[in-house]
This record gives structure tokens, C-alpha cells and sequence, in this order.
């Protein structure tokens, strides 16, 4: 029992005497004991640290931390007395002595499993895990028949980060076990707990796999059919983030079947099916959800969200307004606009942008602008009152705020939209294309054919004459309807105080560049903030149109330190070259000084050529890239039908991804001068990415 | 990270409004081979306690829906989807509407309709005292054959005398075992 006292003595005896006593707790009696070990021999340490575990046992705990003390340094080397100590201070929640002192105990006697076990307590009580972890593990190297050996070091393992481990000794212990003699609760607690370290470890698939095999062991019922509908989601979620979407499309079909009624599910198929470009099922899945719990306005927002996105604009604006309605008796798309509702009217533009209808689209674009200008202009009210108040502080953080208000990324997107169309529209002014097209076709023909087109062309036009159609007309049917809409629109907007744009109007400006510049005064100074890389190229057309050569360098600036695609940044730094040299005895000298200092430093000091031959590489390379080379040369000269007909010829073998081909038909689409050729372009995108639903909402040039 | 819950999940019954209306019919469509008219969900929404959702947490995973038929009340859908089931749902469903029955003093009994090829639903009322008291050819339109038990268990209420009190107490405990069984299997 004490090592440095010989077997068979007296003494030795006298030891076990007391170590029975204390666990007895007849401590007198041990006491007694401890005091004849020591008349015989003096400060015999192991002696003494029993000593001073009975001591303390009788709440005399600075006597016994005293003894102890004594006790340690009459002998250095008993892992008896480090274990004593160790206890003494623990009891004392001087965890940092304990721990020192059960690690000295336990490296004397390393087979000591008391002291492993108050090692390993203490260690995992103080976090330290990885200590934790070693202690356990030799814990079970010791006891391997035991169970609780094999789940404290499967703990321990977990707690260090090392699930696969924690996985692989549960799994081997279970296999180990024998099932017969073991409680059916604590065998389905083991399973569950293998299931979580699985979910926990990221491996959804393999833990839905073990809880199948498992699943008669596993008792608890309830936390089963919990954990695989959690389950799948999780396993869902995984494949949508790496990209298998046709496997997470699977996954949350099960666990739909599994628990038909759960509306997050419908919504997570509808994000997948976003993600695989299926707007119009997507929207359909979530508007479904929708259905299901119909008091829910986050739902509800998303439902209206994704029908508008597929292009379904009524239905869109329809949900979008059941909530609005429900507070006040007037028109609901009124409501949304009179509470400001900047997200709704930022998806109806895009809604419009993906048809074509750019007046719709401008008229909602506006509508977020005023809200945010609205934002600033209401400052004003706190001025003299936050002063005469003293309110300062909120003062301040509100003039901060409102610095910065305009930085907020829905409007940067607003804005990039409202330049995007601005832009095209001022060289190409809307239904353009109709006259284009015809001189184009006139261009073809031979001088006999010419004649016969045209005379036939001029009875056309006396007959439509006839019938009261005028050039404003021309635009037909669709355009009557729309011009009697916004007329209703405008008599509601006068009565509600609404404020509404006429669609026509806007997209009939003949001041495209300062409308455009409006949206962007309050970014001149193109701030690296989120959304800023998708407004920078269009607003770099604005500029250069207007030109406006130093304010396109802060752009292109912005450009190299945001996540602008290095072929946009090329083909912007080419316009403001373009610009530099066909304007060259207008610049300003001053201007022109810093336009030489800045502009090489943006582009690594790489000429124009240097720069056309880069972007030529990559226009190999990827459709994004090819298409983007291929507009720039509308501003060089080259005819938009020339333009159109390139893409579609690279449509089905450049690389891109869905969301880039969709860029690149929007972009293409947008194009006022020309509606030729787009169809073949769709056609081309549409048998590449056959499932998506993208490219079939432009109406081409139905609306214009 | 989602860890499976410790702790029991809670079941409970919650009303049936316009708002979640689509669920219960969700339900119903995955349950049972028939499908309801629009008038049958319109009149499920106004029927107050008569119809019910039954919630696990926060899913619906079942639902009751009865009405008041002269001096009985008749369940026309009772049902909870498969997943869950043997989870005491059903049980709590089933004493939702011997409570409605005990509150109304004309109710004399409860009764339904069952396939009679849908012998788990058989044997699952008469664990709560429900008794065979007809059987009626082509019930069913839609199958085949359609022939369907009428299930029925009679109401006693409390103030006709302690001992029917214990009675009811006695086939609750029953019924308890029962389903104790059932889960053990």
C-alpha cells in the first residue's frame, strides 16, 4: 500500500489499518494509526498525506493543507502525496495546483486509474481538452473492458475537434459490445450520439445511412424521425453550397415526402430550383409554401419575391400586396409604395429589365431613388431639434448614417440599373431598332427590289393611316393598353398622393445622361462598398458619354480594388482611351496631366494594344469575356447585328456558367438598336442550359 | 451546426384557421384515399373545436376534424401522417373528441367510418373502446369494395354517477397499455 514502507512489517500493517479507517470514515481512529506510524518513523510522507486527507475529511482544511505541504516534501516521488495535494487544492477550486499536482501524480504512477480519473475530471472541467483527451486514452488502454472507457475518450476526442476519431472508437465499441446485456436506452443513446458526431463532422449522408442501419436499436422514436427530417436538411443544404443540385433536389424531395407540411422544406426546393436557373418551378414551390401558412409576411414576401424573379410579374405584385392591403382600404401596389418598400420595388425593375419593358422598369428604379432621397431629406427635422434637445449623441450617429445612406447596396444596384438603361438609351434611343432594321434591309437589297419594298411600304402606310394608327402608334396594341393603364394609375396616384412615374415618359427622356446622373450623384465618389463592382462598368458608359474623364478614373480605380472581372476592367480603361484620344484637343491640360499620371497605374502601364491583346486572350476563354469584348466594338464602329451574330456563333462552346450566360443575355437583350438576331441567341443559350427558365422572359421587341 | 434535440418533443393540438387551412388539406390528401370537397374545408375552418391540428413542436404532422350528427358526434377525418405515428398522437386526437363528447350532455356517443381492409384503424379505436356496430357495402364510392365498419363507443357523463367515471378511467389505462404495446413492438 505504501511503497516505502517493507511488506510484512508492522508499520505496513498500521498503514493498511488506516486506510480502511478512513474509508470507513472511523477517522479518530485513523488518525490514531497515522500517529504510531510516524513515533516509529518521523515524517514518513505517505503517512502524512493520509494524515492530511483525514484531517480535511474533518473540516480542518488548513491543518490538512499544512500536512500535505509536509507531507510532499518528505517525499518528492509518492504519486500518493502529488494525488493528495492535488485533491486538497481542488477541494480549495485552486483548479491550476490541482491539475499541476495530479499530473505529477500521474506521472509517477501512470497506472494509477483513481488518479487518471481525477486527472482526466479535473482537465476536462478546465477545458483542457487535449490533455482530456491523452488522459482518457490511457485510461482505455488500462480499462478496455469498460465501457465508460471507451465513451470518455470518445468524448474527449470530439471535444478536441477530432469527430472522425470520436466516430471510429463509438463505432468500434459498439460493435464490441454485446447487445444482450446492455440497456436498450443507453445502446440508442450510444447509436443517436454516433448519428450527431456524423452531423456534426459534415458527413449528412453517411449518418441518414447509420440511422437507417440502425434504426431498430434506436429507441427513441420521436428523435429519430426529428433527426432525419434535420437531416436532411442539413445533407440538403451541403450538396446545394458544393453544387450537386441535382442530388440536393433529391434530398429535400424526401424530406418533403417525409413531412409534407413543414414550409421551410418547400422554400429550401425553391431556392435549389432557383440555383438550377427553374425560376418559374421555383417560384411555383415557394408560392406553394406560401399557401400553407398564409400569415406568414416573410413567406409571403419571398413568395412574391421569386414570382416576380420568374418573370410571373402580376402574381408577384399581387402577393406582394396582400399584406399591404390588410392596413388600409386603397390600391395595395399604392400601400407598398407608400411604406417604402424598396426591396418590391427593386425586383419589379428587374422583373422589367428581364422582359424588355425599360419604362416599367425606370419607373420603379425612380420609385427607390425617392425613397432613399426621402431618407436624407427628412434629416432636416432633427437639425434644430437634436440641438435644442440635446440629443447629441444620436445626433451624431445619425449624421453618420445618414452620410452614408446612399451606400446601402440596394441602392447601389438601383443605381447601376438606372445607368445600364440610361446608357443604352442615350445612343439608342427607345424602338430605335424598327429603323435600324429597315435600313439594314434596304441596305441588302438590290436597287429593283428596293423600289418595289418601298412602294409597297407606302400602301401599308395609307391604309394604316385610314385606320387613325400615327407614328406614335406604331408601337401598337400593347402600347395603347399601357399608355390607358398608367393614365389609371396616375388618376389613383393624384387621389392617394402616391407618387407614381409615367413609363413612357422616362423611357422617352431625351436627357438619358442626366437622368442617369441623377441616380448616380450621390456614388461619385464610388466607395468599395457591397454591390459597387456591378454598378462601376455601367457607370463608367455614363460617364465617358458625358465626359467626364476624371470621374471615370475614380471608377476605374474602385474597379482594381473590388471583384470587377479583369475583362471589364480592360474594356472599361478602352472607352476612356477611346474617349482621350478622339477628344484629345478638348481635354483640359491640367485634366489631361492627371488623366497621364493615374490612368497607366490602373492598368500596370500596359498600352492600348498591350490591352486589346489581353482582352482578346480572354475573350477566348469565356463567353462573359467574348461578349463584353464584342459590345465594346458597337462603340468602335462595328454594327449591332454584327455584334449579336458573333455571341450567338460562341454561345454553345465558350465556358460560362448559368448566371454569367444570363448577364450576357440580359446585356445583349437590353440592346435598343437591334432586335435581329437575338432570337437565335436565345435559342442558342436556351439548348445549352435547357432547364433554365432565364432566357424566356424577354419579350424581345414585343414592347417596344 | 444542428444537433438532434435532447429534450422530448412536445405534442399539442392547435386551431385550424384560414391561414393554415392548406395544411390540413395537405394532410388529409396524403392520408386518406378519398378527397374532400372545398365546402367540407370551408365549414372545417368555422367548426371551432371540432376541428384540430395536432402538432409536434412546431410541425403538423396530424389533424381531427368531426361535427355534431343528432345525439352523436361523428369523426370524419382522424389521422396523423405515417412517420409519426405510435407517438400518442392519435391517442391525444381521439380524447380531444371523447372530451367534446363528455362536455355536451345530448352527446350520447361517438362514432366514424373505417375501410374495412384498414385494420390498423380497426384495431386502433377499439383500443380506446370502440366497438363494430355495422358494416355497410360500397360506404366507399372510390374503392373497391368500399365496404366500411361503423366504429362506435358510447358516451357516459360524469354526472350520471361516480362509477361510469371510473369506467372511463379504466379504459383510459386500457387504452394506455395498448398503445404501450404497440410501441414495444
Amino acid at each position: 500500500m505504501s511503497r516505502t514502507l517493507p511488506e510484512g512489517s508492522k508499520e505496513a500493517s498500521l498503514f493498511r489499518k488506516m486506510l480502511r479507517s478512513y474509508e470507513s470514515k472511523q477517522y479518530k481512529a485513523g488518525l490514531k494509526c497515522a500517529k504510531s506510524i510516524l513515533e516509529r518513523k518521523p515524517k514518513h510522507g505517505e503517512t502524512l498525506a493520509m494524515q492530511a486527507l483525514i484531517t480535511n475529511a474533518m473540516d480542518k482544511h488548513d491543518e490538512a493543507m499544512e500536512l500535505c505541504h509536509e507531507a510532499v516534501k518528505a517525499d518528492l516521488g509518492s504519486g500518493m502525496c502529488w494525488h493528495v495535494r492535488g485533491i486538497l487544492y481542488r477541494q480549495k477550486c485552486d483548479y491550476d495546483q490541482a491539475l499541476r499536482s495530479f499530473l505529477r501524480a500521474a506521472q509517477i504512477e501512470a497506472e494509477n486509474q483513481t488518479i487518471l480519473r481525477d486527472l482526466s475530471h479535473l482537465q476536462v472541467q478546465v477545458r483542457d481538452y487535449e490533455g482530456f483527451r491523452d488522459t482518457r486514452r490511457k485510461f482505455l488502454e488500462l480499462r478496455g473492458g469498460v465501457r465508460a472507457s471507451w465513451l470518455g475518450y470518445g468524448v474527449a476526442q470530439h471535444m478536441t475537434g477530432e469527430i472522425s476519431g470520436a466516430i471510429e472508437t463509438m463505432t468500434q465499441y459498439l460493435g464490441l459490445q454485446d447487445d444482450a446485456n446492455t440497456n436498450a436506452y443507453e445502446t440508442s443513446e450510444m447509436h443517436m450520439y454516433v448519428v450527431m458526431l456524423m452531423m456534426a463532422n459534415n458527413e449528412h449522408d453517411r449518418a441518414l445511412t447509420y440511422l437507417n442501419d440502425y434504426e431498430e436499436k434506436i429507441v427513441d422514436r420521436r428523435s429519430i424521425e426529428e433527426t432525419r427530417a434535420q437531416l436532411l436538411l442539413n445533407l440538403n443544404r451541403h450538396q446545394d453550397r458544393l453544387g450537386q443540385r441535382d442530388d440536393a433536389l433529391a434530398t429535400i424531395r424526401r424530406a418533403i415526402d417525409h413531412t409534407p407540411t413543414v414550409v421551410e422544406l418547400y422554400m429550401v426546393e425553391g431556392r435549389i430550383l432557383k440555383h438550377l436557373g427553374r425560376l418559374d418551378e421555383a417560384a411555383t414551390q415557394v408560392d406553394f409554401a406560401r399557401q400553407l401558412d398564409t400569415a406568414d409576411r416573410f413567406i409571403n414576401s419571398k413568395a412574391a419575391k421569386y414570382l416576380l424573379r420568374a418573370g410571373r410579374i402580376e402574381e408577384g405584385q399581387t402577393i406582394a400586396g396582400l399584406f399591404a392591403r390588410e392596413t388600409r382600404n386603397t390600391d395595395p401596389l399604392n400601400q407598398l409604395r407608400d411604406m417604402q418598400c424598396s426591396w418590391y420595388e427593386l425586383e419589379c425593375a428587374k422583373a422589367y429589365l428581364a422582359k424588355g419593358d425599360l419604362g416599367n422598369a425606370l419607373a420603379h428604379l425612380h420609385a427607390v431613388k425617392s425613397f432613399y432621397k426621402q431618407l436624407v431629406d427628412d434629416q432636416f427635422d432633427f437639425h434644430s431639434y437634436c440641438l435644442r434637445k440635446v440629443n447629441l449623441r444620436a445626433y451624431t450617429r445619425l449624421l453618420k448614417y445618414e452620410d452614408e445612406a446612399y451606400f446601402h447596396k440596394r441602392y447601389v444596384q438601383t443605381a447601376a440599373y438606372a445607368c445600364s438603361v440610361y446608357a443604352e438609351l442615350h445612343n439608342n434611343p427607345f424602338g430605335s431598332a424598327k429603323e435600324r432594321e429597315e435600313q439594314e434591309r434596304l441596305a441588302k437589297m438590290s436597287e429593283s427590289e428596293r423600289k418595289k419594298y418601298l412602294s409597297k411600304q407606302r400602301k401599308a402606310a395609307k391604309k394604316g393611316a385610314g385606320k387613325g394608327a400615327n407614328h406614335h402608334n406604331a408601337r401598337g396594341k400593347k402600347g395603347a393598353q399601357q399608355d390607358n393603364k398608367n393614365k389609371d394609375k396616375e388618376q389613383k396616384g393624384k387621389k392617394s398622393k402616391t407618387p407614381q412615374w409615367n413609363p413612357n415618359e422616362l423611357v422617352q427622356t431625351s436627357k438619358a445622361l442626366d437622368d442617369a446622373l441623377v441616380f448616380l450623384q450621390p456614388l461619385l465618389n464610388f466607395p468599395a462598398v457591397e454591390g459597387m463592382e456591378s454598378l462601376l462598368e455601367p457607370a463608367v458608359d455614363v460617364l465617358v458619354r458625358r465626359k467626364r474623364p476624371l470621374l471615370v478614373i475614380k471608377a476605374l480605380r474602385t474597379m482594381t480594388t473590388t471583384d470587377v472581372p479583369r475583362h471589364v476592367l480592360i474594356a472599361s480603361t478602352l472607352k476612356l482611351m477611346r474617349f482621350i484620344s478622339t477628344n484629345a484637343d478638348a481635354i483640359n491640360p491640367t485634366v489631361r496631366e492627371i488623366i497621364d499620371e493615374e490612368l497607366p497605374q490602373l492598368v500596370e502601364n500596359k498600352s492600348e494594344q498591350d490591352l486589346r491583346k489581353e482582352l482578346e486572350d480572354l475573350a477566348s476563354k469565356s463567353l462573359a469575356a467574348f461578349a463584353c469584348a464584342q459590345l465594346l466594338k458597337r462603340s468602335e464602329g462595328v454594327s449591332t447585328s454584327d455584334v449579336i451574330a458573333a455571341i450567338t456563333d460562341k454561345a454553345a462552346s465558350l465556358p460560362a456558367t448559368l448566371d454569367e450566360a444570363a448577364a450576357v443575355w440580359l446585356s445583349v437583350a437590353n440592346v435598343q438598336d437591334m432586335h435581329a438576331g437575338k432570337s437565335e441567341l436565345r435559342a442558342a443559350l436556351q439548348k445549352r442550359f435547357p432547364d433554365a427558365h432565364v432566357f424566356t422572359q424577354h419579350q424581345l421587341g414585343a414592347t417596344a | 451546426m444542428a444537433e438532434p434535440k435532447a429534450k422530448k418533443a412536445r405534442m399539442d393540438l392547435g386551431e385550424l384557421t384560414p391561414h393554415n387551412v392548406k395544411q390540413f388539406k395537405l394532410i388529409n390528401k396524403i392520408i386518406f384515399p378519398v378527397s374532400y370537397s372545398d365546402k367540407f374545408y370551408k365549414d372545417a375552418v368555422a367548426a371551432g373545436e371540432y376541428a384540430r391540428l395536432a402538432y409536434l413542436d412546431d410541425l403538423v404532422v396530424g389533424a381531427v376534424c368531426c361535427r355534431v350528427d343528432g345525439t352523436k358526434i361523428y369523426i370524419m377525418t382522424l389521422g396523423c401522417l405515417a412517420p409519426y405515428r405510435r407517438l400518442g398522437l392519435g391517442r391525444m386526437m381521439v380524447e380531444h373528441v371523447m372530451n367534446l363528447a363528455r362536455k355536451d350532455k345530448k352527446v350520447t356517443a361517438v362514432f366514424l367510418h373505417v375501410d374495412v381492409n384498414n385494420e390498423d384503424a380497426v384495431e386502433f379505436y377499439k383500443t380506446f373502446g370502440f366497438e363494430v356496430t355495422e358494416t355497410v357495402k360500397g360506404y366507399y364510392k372510390k374503392l373497391s369494395p368500399g365496404d366500411a365498419h361503423v366504429l362506435e363507443k358510447k358516451v357516459t357523463h360524469e354526472s350520471e354517477g361516480d362509477s361510469s367515471s371510473n369506467g372511463d378511467d379504466d379504459e383510459t389505462k386500457a387504452a394506455a397499455k395498448a398503445d404501450k404495446d404497440k410501441d414495444a413492438k
